[in-house]
């Protein structure tokens, strides 16, 4: 118990948390009122358990992170009707003493963290734990729906044994059924209902089918006291504990199981024979990867573009042209408007069909239960660096952009390797980068453009090691990673509609969080160009030379001294390659009043930035521009990215990654430069 | 009687569990997924990175080569 105590201490606060407050989450937390009952959902993970809160509550959701904790608690309102009135037939009961459980009855749905058991092993379980049981009885949930998996019974009933050792009202919800009696195996529900004391269900919660029955058992719950606990071991030893837990468990199923036929062999088993397979599994992973690649590059850029076509052509434009007739053209005004706010809400939206995209994969992906096997293939080689097999997949998607790659690192369970695997993503060279790379290279490197931005690629997948290992070895070192167990679930077809209303609700998160942060940091670097500090400008009339903005660039311009670089024309670059990397060139061909280069060129600009390398470096522009180019690389990405990481990990471990980003792109360009202006 | 580690155990006997081995919340994840003492163990293939998938009870599970060397199980008599 003393472990379980300092776990959970670690991670909650000091008073029991609890399903039933909900002030200290914050007012924007969705509940059906402080009256309604509140149900709690709780299961081992991969059970459907998000699935069933979605059918549930439909889009009435909340997601967020628990107070004090990096765990996600979904929070949505379950409005259900009860059978018909048995004595009136009406559908809302107004008869006198009448005991029916007709009419609408609303509650709070509370979505608990996966948990197979109340043992907490992770951050995860200890909530659940709290939540459940370690508050005072009128704090825990007025009924408590488990889900189950009938097709491995024996392992989905040992939460209910602990579950039943409290005063809780459980409502079993049992799923798979139909996977099970694929597998030769069929229940007796009234059987093992009676056998473990509370009610049983079965439902299909991807095809919605036995919603009403569940709902129908949660209104009987409710109207029947708590029942009494299961006596339990009397000794004290985990052992022996677990010993009659287990037993209990093998009574309810041999209760329950009436007819075991030979487990048939089924697709999934068939499939799972090629997809984890030494040699075949790695290929097919690679397959589906490029392919997840490919769709977030190659798929979503026209998409992209056609965005941010839309917005700074006809949209900018009809902004200015109503400024214009209510007599604010060419004002300050326009400026705010058009280059600030209209600009950075452009930058979102291009954001918004590749983040779609990424979602609807990361649904098909996790809901068809190849993501389960994909972390079986790539576990050994993520391993080396400190993380789980599911890490590659954020990892890949990263080298296209990392916004939604920072978002895929939900497909790792403990809260730990999530932040980890969300520093390491930065580190991957997207394809914004590569403009920066290919303009650079063409520029410095001529006919060797190619060689150096593939040296930048190999530079990328190196700090991620190195980054990785460094972390793993010194924050990290206390986190050892679990030894691969996954319980591998069987192949689904994916539906639609889970799909959709997944991708919807991420896609919303995305947009609530990250509109924020880039529209106001947008709008904040327009309003730095337009305050002039010195010479001759006014307020948004400024050589950017003498706005606020360009006076910071100057001020930060010595750091890069050792780097050779420090030109306040090519810092200024970086500056605006930290809210996008998009805008790094069309910032250089600004400062020097050039055109900007066509796409694989370098032209008159090139000349120019080859021109101030030769003279910032003294003479050792080539390793100064491989300096530039490796700080380019590590150095933070964008603004989104900052606003997704904000989401996921929180705002403390994301100043950290910035601050290491910073730190690591600074300490590999000096030591670029410094190693390489001795020979070249 | 002839007790062994899984990662030697041959793929397709019913084994049986003898030890978890293993820290207490390591155990406890076992066996909640069907790992424990006492339960039968059927090793189907070989996966990536020399693990094994295995049959425990109703579910399937990927076994990495730690977990595999931890478990130690007995042939069939």
């Amino acid at each position: 118990m003393s472990q379980v105590a300092s776990r959970g201490g670690a991670a909650l606060e000091t008073r029991p948390p609890s399903v039933k407050a909900t002030c200290h989450s914050g007012g924007s937390m969705i509940s059906a009122g402080p009256q309604a009952p509140v149900i709690a959902l709780v299961g081992a993970p991969n059970t459907g358990k998000s699935t069933l809160f979605n059918a549930l509550t439909g889009a009435r959701v909340t997601m967020g992170n628990w107070p004090g904790t990096t765990v996600e608690v979904s929070r949505g309102i379950w409005r259900s009707d009860g059978p018909p009135c048995s004595c009136c037939g009406e559908a809302s009961c107004t008869c006198e003493g009448c005991e029916c459980y007709s009419g609408r009855l609303e509650t709070t749905l509370v979505d608990l963290p996966g948990a197979y058991s109340l043992e907490p092993d992770s951050p995860d379980e200890a909530l659940t734990r709290a939540l459940l049981v370690e508050g005072p009885v009128a704090e825990r949930p007025d009924v408590c729906v488990m889900l189950a998996d009938a097709s491995r019974l024996s392992q989905s009933l040992f939460l209910a044994s602990q579950l039943r050792e409290h005063g809780l009202r459980l409502v079993v919800a049992l799923t798979m059924l139909d996977v099970a009696a694929k597998r030769g195996v069929a229940l007796d529900l009234p059987a093992l209902s009676a056998a473990i004391g509370a009610p049983v269900v079965g439902l299909d919660p991807r095809r919605r089918t036995g919603l009403q029955e569940l709902s129908d058992a949660v209104r009987a719950a409710l109207r029947a006291p708590v029942p009494a606990p299961r006596p339990t071991a009397a000794g004290t030893d985990p052992l022996e504990i677990d010993d009659d837990r287990f037993a209990w468990v093998g009574g309810a199923v041999d209760a329950a199981v009436a007819e075991t036929g030979a487990a048939n062999r089924t697709l999934s088993d068939r499939l799972d024979r090629w997809l984890t397979a030494p040699v075949v599994g790695p290929l097919v992973f690679l397959g589906v990867m490029w392919l997840v690649f490919q769709i977030t590059t190659v798929v979503a850029a026209p998409l992209q573009d056609l965005l941010d076509g839309l917005v700074s052509g006809p949209v900018s434009a009809g902004a200015s042209a109503l400024l214009a007739a209510i007599g604010l053209g060419g004002t300050w005004v326009e400026g705010l408007v058009v280059d600030g706010l209209i600009a950075g809400v452009g930058a979102l939206l291009t954001f918004v069909p590749l983040m779609m995209l990424m979602f609807v994969l990361l649904a098909l992906l996790e809901d068809s239960g190849y993501m389960a096997r994909a972390a079986v293939v790539t576990d050994r080689m993520m391993r080396a660096i400190g993380l789980p097999g599911r890490a590659f997949l954020p990892l890949i998607v990263g080298y296209g952009c990392n916004v939604p790659a920072i978002s895929a690192t939900r497909v790792l369970p403990a809260a730990g390797q999530r932040v980890l695997t969300a520093l390491l993503v930065p580190f991957t060279a997207c394809t914004a980068r590569l403009t920066v790379f290919v303009m650079v290279g063409v520029a410095f490197f001529g006919p060797y453009a190619g060689t150096v931005v593939f040296a930048m690629y190999l530079t990328s997948v190196l700090i991620i090691v190195g980054v990785g290992l460094l972390l793993r070895n010194t924050l990290w070192r206390g986190q050892r990673i679990e030894p691969l167990v996954i319980d591998l679930p069987p192949y689904q077809a994916p539906t639609l509609r889970l799909t959709a209303s997944v991708t919807w609700v991420r896609l919303k998160g995305f947009l609530q969080t990250a509109s924020g942060i880039i529209v106001v940091t947008v709008s904040l670097v327009w309003l730095l160009q337009a305050i002039p500090v010195h010479g001759e400008g006014s307020f948004a009339d400024v050589p950017v030379e003498d706005s606020a903005y360009g006076v910071a660039a100057q001020a930060i311009t010595p750091a890069f001294a050792p780097a050779g670089f420090a030109k306040w024309e090519t810092t200024s670059a970086l500056v605006v390659g930290f809210v996008a990397k998009e805008a790094v060139i069309s910032s250089w061909a600004q400062t020097y009043a050039l055109d900007e280069p066509e796409e694989g060129q370098s032209g008159a600009l090139g000349a120019r930035i080859v021109a101030d390398f030769t003279e910032s470096s003294g003479g050792h522009p080539i390793p100064a521009a491989l300096a530039f180019l490796v700080f380019m690389m590590a150095y933070t990405p964008c603004v989104a990215t900052l606003a997704t990481q904000w989401r996921e990990i929180g705002p403390r471990w994301t100043m950290f990654g910035v601050a290491m980003q910073l730190a690591v792109a600074w300490l590999l360009a000096v030591a670029v430069f410094q190693v390489g202006s001795r020979f070249v | 009687m002839s007790g062994l580690t899984l990662d030697q155990a041959p793929l397709g006997a019913r084994l049986t569990v003898r030890d978890a081995g293993g820290t207490g919340s390591s155990q406890r994840r076992l066996a909640a997924l069907g790992l424990r003492r006492g339960s039968e163990v059927v090793l189907l293939q070989s996966t990536t990175g020399g693990g094994r998938l295995a049959q425990v009870g109703g579910s399937r599970i990927a076994l990495g080569p730690g977990v595999l060397r931890q478990l130690l199980v007995e042939l069939p008599a």
